[in-house]
């Protein structure tokens, strides 16, 4: 069988560099949109209810932008083959090309061979850098919730609660830079300690260990209700410079990345025990259905450009854009429905939808014919 | 006013191409503000469905059409302030896309009419869209709140989304309150509830706990209360009625009376700084609105060509997106007290409207030198 003729290099090699350039600048304003609505609606009220600087921010973001990429990488695929082709064809350029050669076949080739490496990509996004930067983030966030332990300045957000122990941070007047503590720690004896302090600030001796809280101007009182319903005193001191140990005085660990479906990359849950747990299966599916999204982009836009005539002419684009992101909200469904049958079949059924979707949007790109490479006169 | 400028000003206010153009540019924002709204209530009913016919809460119609409805019109008047600026900008774009396109731009500008009349519609539209978007913030949003939070779509506070099921803590003026809050028949009931007090240095003073306490008299009334030091006499730090009613709900969503009463602190008000900022920002809202009209249509005025391309309209919205962005970072440091509420609220739009007024003086100045140095040259042309 005789494949269809390469495209020129000198132009193949444009065309890519176009595409690249193009690509990445959509990228880069997904990314733009989402990471803007992530500061807006998340990471910074975070920094300021902790009351943490843009160090925080800024890692925020990084942590935060590969995880739209699953959807964002399909859309800016479908886009980006989408324009620039139309851009070419619109120029003449496929026109004068189908002279010296260029077939159907030519661009189907290009589409699916642009899809193969979207899934490659998608993949290496969605399998391995997004799990393990949610990880990140999450832990980053686990942190903050604690930092005004260690650094005795809190935010918007002046309570804190740990292992029974609540750590209230307040000020005389707003007007007043140093917060004090007032700390509330209930027994099992039912007494109640309660320690207020002008500076505090939480040490760790060694990881993992209890911490032992540093506290200046401290005061210490301890309550008992009597059988009388009394409050009575058991304990009035006062300290200068106190050092407070109590069990259960530590940060909460973070979960282990192990032990969390959401942070476990690709390879980690295709090995056992995973694949018998119908969340690992969920979350493998989801990461293959959206590498298939970014394998079935590049075909659907050359189809969509093909497709842009008469009264599609306005249409076609945005109908691709709007099916990648109809595929793109179906994903998280589809795995689910998915997951009910074994890890083996679930990928098996992924994997063959998408190659054949490939497939037959080759063909239907085949099939346009002409109507690929003669210009419809219209303004970009 | 002299004669000539009281014409011109009375051309730019109502002549035929300021009617024409807001005409135009309010149809623009109204069909993107409708489509906007139906997208955002479509994925908002897709999203909740089942929480919106599983919502028990006390005034809630009964689960079908009507509460569905309900829910969206709620949403609606909800999302309002935040469709609308945004609206306004893409309208505008789309309006000057289209004049642009079919050359009525080029007419314009080649009649010798001043830029800065051309921007008279955007004001217009901008302080018009403005003044509703106030309306929303002001009235609209906080009503559609109280009735979210009462039939249950949505939790806003323990007054309107039912008492606390654990207590909370909150700091009140030298005091810490440690309560779970609920409220019956509009008044407040705090439960299983303990007040602790702290002397100047802020080291504990007293404690007093009840199985409820209630409001009276600007402070708590404990019921049958343990005290230490047991003196018999009743302990209360200030604590203001409406401060209370609105307590676990963001400053946002207050009516607006309650909030301007919040923002002017005092007694027994806490955070609020927080309220202040929100009252300011609900005050520039036609501000800020103006100046997204303002900027937009700037930005169209001088970017826009009759064979435009898609970059120069995705360029468009990027520099609206920016300025939204902008604004929203700034009004949110500004809740939070890392600003002062005249920067952050105030000082953007009122830069960018004088940075686009300046800019449009500056254009005009630049087209008259021009015209006067071709005056010139024709005059001794003709002396030749």
């Amino acid at each position: 069988m005789l494949s269809p003729p390469p495209l020129p290099r000198p132009y193949r090699r444009r065309l890519y560099r176009d595409m690249t350039g193009f690509l990445l600048a959509l990228i880069l304003g997904i990314e733009a949109i989402y990471l803007s609505d992530k500061v807006l609606t998340d990471l910074l009220f975070a920094m300021l209810d902790h009351g943490l600087g843009g160090s925080f921010l800024l890692r925020g973001i990084v942590l935060a932008s590969p995880e739209i990429l699953l959807l964002g990488l399909p859309l800016a695929l479908v886009v980006t083959v989408f324009m620039v082709l139309l851009q070419r064809r619109e120029a003449g350029d496929l026109l004068a090309l189908a002279q010296a050669g260029l077939s159907p076949g030519t661009l189907a080739r290009l589409g699916l061979m642009l899809g193969g490496l979207g899934f490659v990509v998608s993949l290496g996004i969605g399998g391995v850098l997004a799990p393990l930067a949610n990880h990140e983030l999450g832990r980053l966030r686990h942190e903050a919730r604690f930092d005004v332990l260690e650094s005795g300045q809190p935010g918007n957000r002046s309570v804190v609660r740990i292992e029974g122990a609540t750590l209230v941070f307040h000020r005389r007047s707003e007007d007043e830079a140093a917060a004090r503590l007032f700390l509330h720690v209930p027994d099992a004896a039912g007494e109640t300690r309660i320690i207020t302090a002008r500076d505090s600030a939480l040490h760790f001796e060694s990881p993992g260990a209890d911490g032992a809280l540093f506290l200046s101007g401290a005061h210490i009182s301890g309550f008992r209700s009597d059988t009388a319903a009394r409050l009575e005193r058991t304990l009035d001191a006062n300290a200068a410079e106190l050092v407070y140990r109590a069990p259960g005085l530590a940060i909460p660990a973070f979960a282990a990345r192990g032990s969390r479906i959401s942070a476990l990359t690709l390879p980690e849950l295709m090995t056992f025990p995973h694949p018998d747990d119908p969340a690992a299966r969920k979350a493998v599916l989801r990461m293959v259905l959206s590498a298939v999204l970014a394998l079935v982009a590049p075909p659907l836009a050359l189809l969509a450009m093909g497709l842009t005539r008469g009264g599609l002419s306005l249409l076609a684009g945005p109908l691709a854009i709007g099916a990648i992101l109809a595929g793109g909200f179906l994903v998280a469904p589809l795995a689910g429905a998915l997951a009910g049958m074994s890890l083996r079949s679930g990928l098996f059924l992924a994997m063959a939808a998408g190659t054949v979707a490939a497939l037959v949007l080759g063909a239907m790109i085949v099939g346009r014919g002409d109507s690929l490479f003669t210009p419809a006169r219209f303004r970009l | 006013m002299s004669a000539p400028l009281a014409r011109a000003l009375k051309l730019a206010l109502t002549g035929i191409e300021t009617r024409y153009v807001t005409a135009l540019y309010l149809h623009r924002v109204g069909l993107v503000g409708f489509v906007i709204a139906t997208t955002v209530l479509a994925i908002d009913i897709a999203g909740n469905l089942d929480r919106v016919l599983a919502a028990a809460g006390p005034e809630a119609p009964a689960a079908g059409p009507a509460r569905i409805a309900l829910y969206l019109l709620l949403r609606l008047a909800y999302n309002a302030p935040a469709i609308l600026p945004l609206a306004t900008a893409v309208g505008i774009v789309w309006a000057e896309v289209s004049l642009a396109r079919s050359h009525e731009r080029t007419i314009l500008a080649n009649t010798g009419r001043s830029p800065l009349v051309s921007l008279v519609p955007a004001l217009l539209v901008g302080l018009l869209v403005g003044a509703a978007q106030f309306a929303a913030l002001d009235l609209l949003r906080p009503l559609s709140v109280e009735a979210q939070g009462q039939m249950g779509f949505r939790a806003y506070g323990p007054r309107l989304s039912g008492p606390d099921r654990q207590p909370r803590w909150v700091t009140l003026d030298r005091a810490i309150l440690h309560a779970r809050i609920g409220f019956a028949d509009g008044e407040a009931l705090l439960q299983d509830v303990t007040l602790y007090t702290l002397d100047s240095q802020l080291r504990l003073e007293s404690i007093q706990r009840a199985a409820q306490a209630r409001l009276a008299d600007g402070g708590l009334d404990f019921e049958n209360p343990q005290r230490w030091p047991d003196t018999g006499e009743a302990i209360s730090p200030p604590v203001d009625p409406i401060w209370l009613r609105n307590i676990g709900i963001d400053p946002r969503f207050v009516t607006q009376s309650d909030l301007r009463h919040l923002a002017r602190g005092g007694a027994g008000i806490q955070d609020f700084a927080r309220y202040r900022a929100a009252l300011q920002d609900r005050r520039a809202a036609p501000l800020r609105t103006a100046a997204m009209a303002l900027l937009m249509a700037t930005l169209c005025l001088v970017v826009l060509r009759p064979r435009g391309t898609a970059g120069s309209v995705l360029m468009l919205m990027g520099a609206g997106y920016g300025f939204h962005f902008v604004v929203q970072t700034l009004s949110i440091l500004a809740e939070s007290g890392v600003l002062a509420p005249g920067l952050g609220v105030w000082a953007v739009p009122a830069g960018v409207i004088a940075g686009c007024i300046a800019f449009n003086l500056w254009r005009e100045a630049r087209v008259a030198r021009v015209l006067a140095r071709h005056r010139k040259a024709n005059a001794s042309v003709g002396t030749v």
